[in-house]
């Protein structure tokens, strides 16, 4: 039996960031906030899942409309242009995200709903600054079978 | 008659805090760090651990007696247990003698 498609979608979302030009392979789902990166871990993307949304699509009730959010945090730490480096990691996830993600042999678009407002701080050896992308899903399970699109 | 704490006030007197017994060359907290390249300043270095909305690191901060760094200026070069820094920022202490560097690591 797959795993619910939440799963299946964050795993799909994970794939396909790892490997980006300035984060390489610092992708890290299921991480408590509270479990800082470490400098060897830097520039890093951590993935949320987010908020989703669920409504009845079908007159026998059978099917659900779904639109989950899939949030990517950016956290870089370094000398110089910071803000520069935020700008080049958001440039490589849309550019990796605009052909939409595979998800149960179905491409499923990945909307980008916008940013945060980049939080910036200096009182670390280096300045930090951190920014959460969300990304915005829809597809349709069946009300008793969350782990398949249809 | 004068109360207790007012005769502690009459005979209290200024004096000159020995600063070079905490900040001095071997002294028992204080390093050597090579400040702009050419001079040689002591004091003592901290750099406890810390962390910023999930990314970690340390906070750096040299304290020495303010007339060894009369002019300070954000970028200025520090180098401290052989790692290269720069000024971020400084504070005075409420005497205006002790002044608390800020660093970032280069």
């Amino acid at each position: 039996m797959a795993a619910h498609v939440s799963t299946q979608l964050r795993n799909a979302l994970k794939s396909a960031l790892t490997g980006l030009a300035t984060t390489g392979a610092h992708v890290y789902a299921d991480r408590p906030e509270s479990r800082s990166l470490q400098a060897a871990e830097l520039p890093g993307l951590l993935i949320y899942t987010g908020e989703e949304v669920a409504a009845l699509d079908s007159l026998d009730g059978g099917i659900l409309n779904r639109t989950p959010r899939l949030r990517v945090g950016i956290r870089v730490k370094n000398t110089g242009a910071i803000d520069d480096t935020l700008d080049q990691i958001r440039k490589e996830i849309e550019i990796a995200l605009a052909g939409g993600l595979t998800v149960a042999g179905r491409n499923l678009v990945a909307q980008y709903t916008g940013m945060s407002e980049p939080s910036l701080d200096d009182t670390l050896d280096q300045p930090v600054i951190a920014a959460e992308l969300e990304f915005l899903f829809e597809f349709y399970t069946l009300y008793n079978a969350p782990d398949a699109l249809v | 008659m004068l109360g207790g704490d007012q005769a502690d006030d009459r005979n209290m007197t200024a004096f000159t805090e020995p600063l070079s017994v905490f900040f001095g060359a071997g002294a028992e907290f204080a390093v050597s760090a090579l400040y702009k390249g050419a001079i040689t300043i002591s004091g003592v270095f901290d750099n406890g651990s810390g962390a910023s909305f999930g990314i970690a690191g340390t906070r750096p901060r040299f304290s020495c007696k303010a007339t060894d760094v009369p002019s300070p200026a954000r970028g200025d070069a520090l180098v401290v247990n052989a790692i290269n820094y720069q000024l971020a920022d400084w504070t005075l202490d409420d005497t205006q003698t002790v002044i608390a560097l800020e660093l970032e690591r280069q």
